[in-house]
């Protein structure tokens, strides 16, 4: 199965929203009403499950 | 406009953008300042304040400047070995914020009540026989005490998830080396500004 589809449909959600909003971690965060260093350590700790998954 | 609950009072890192939480920092730090200035009193470390009854409003203002600026100092080198993408003004907020809890802990110790009889025992200290004979100045500063407890571990739980939002710090290692850091600088910089 495709990586992506490994994920729980809510972090398919947040990479999906990351991508529409462009790659702007501060668009994300404003849109989510969460400060930006909130949005990035989530998205820093998606990252590391991703390689976690993908060294597996 | 999402509502305010108790996790936004207890983490507003979480939740608003640096702007938002320099502004409110810095007018905490002045509100400080000021309430330092009118009761007499001056940090010495980032949770600890003293006596200053020797010293003008500018010795007040730059030794509080000092204590911060050197907490600052010590905790962007311990956020930058934890998490490289740090950013310097989210640590500068978890400080600045933080301050917010400590702008009632210096109005209910500068009550004069409280102050007279904290005064008279630290005098009495030298002889501990003649702290109990002062029984009525140790239940008010007690009872005071009990007072300033939450708002000290407030300071400490601002302080607390503002470092943990701006470097993402998981570990219990990181934590307690943390707290530990903290500790220690809190004691050196009493000893600093002795």
């Amino acid at each position: 199965m495709p990586l992506f589809l490994q994920l729980p449909v809510e972090e398919q959600n947040f990479i999906m929203d990351f991508f529409l909003s462009s790659g702007s971690i501060k668009e994300m965060a404003k849109q989510a009403s969460l400060s930006y260093p909130t949005m990035r350590n989530r998205m820093d700790d998606l990252i590391e499950k991703i390689k976690a998954l993908q060294s597996e | 406009m999402n509502r305010m609950n108790w996790k936004t009072w207890v983490n507003p890192f979480s939740r608003y953008p640096e702007s938002t939480l320099f502004l409110i920092g810095i007018f905490a730090f002045l509100l400080l300042y000021v309430l330092c200035s009118l009761f007499q009193m001056k940090m010495d470390g980032i949770l600890h304040y003293t006596f200053a009854d020797q010293n003008t409003w500018w010795e007040i203002l730059l030794q509080n400047t000092e204590v911060i600026g050197l907490t600052l100092l010590v905790l962007c080198i311990l956020a930058f070995l934890y998490n490289k993408k740090t950013r310097i003004i989210d640590v500068v907020n978890a400080v600045l914020v933080s301050c917010i809890a400590q702008v009632f802990l210096i109005a209910i110790s500068g009550i004069p009540f409280f102050q007279e009889s904290s005064l008279r025992l630290a005098k009495a200290a030298a002889t501990p026989e003649r702290i109990m004979e002062n029984k009525t100045d140790l239940m008010v500063v007690l009872v005071f005490s009990c007072l300033l407890v939450p708002f000290l571990v407030y300071s400490v739980v601002l302080l607390y998830h503002g470092f943990r939002t701006a470097t993402n710090m998981k570990s219990w290692q990181q934590i307690s080396v943390f707290f530990i850091v903290l500790f220690v600088l809190n004691l050196i910089s009493q000893l600093y500004f002795f």
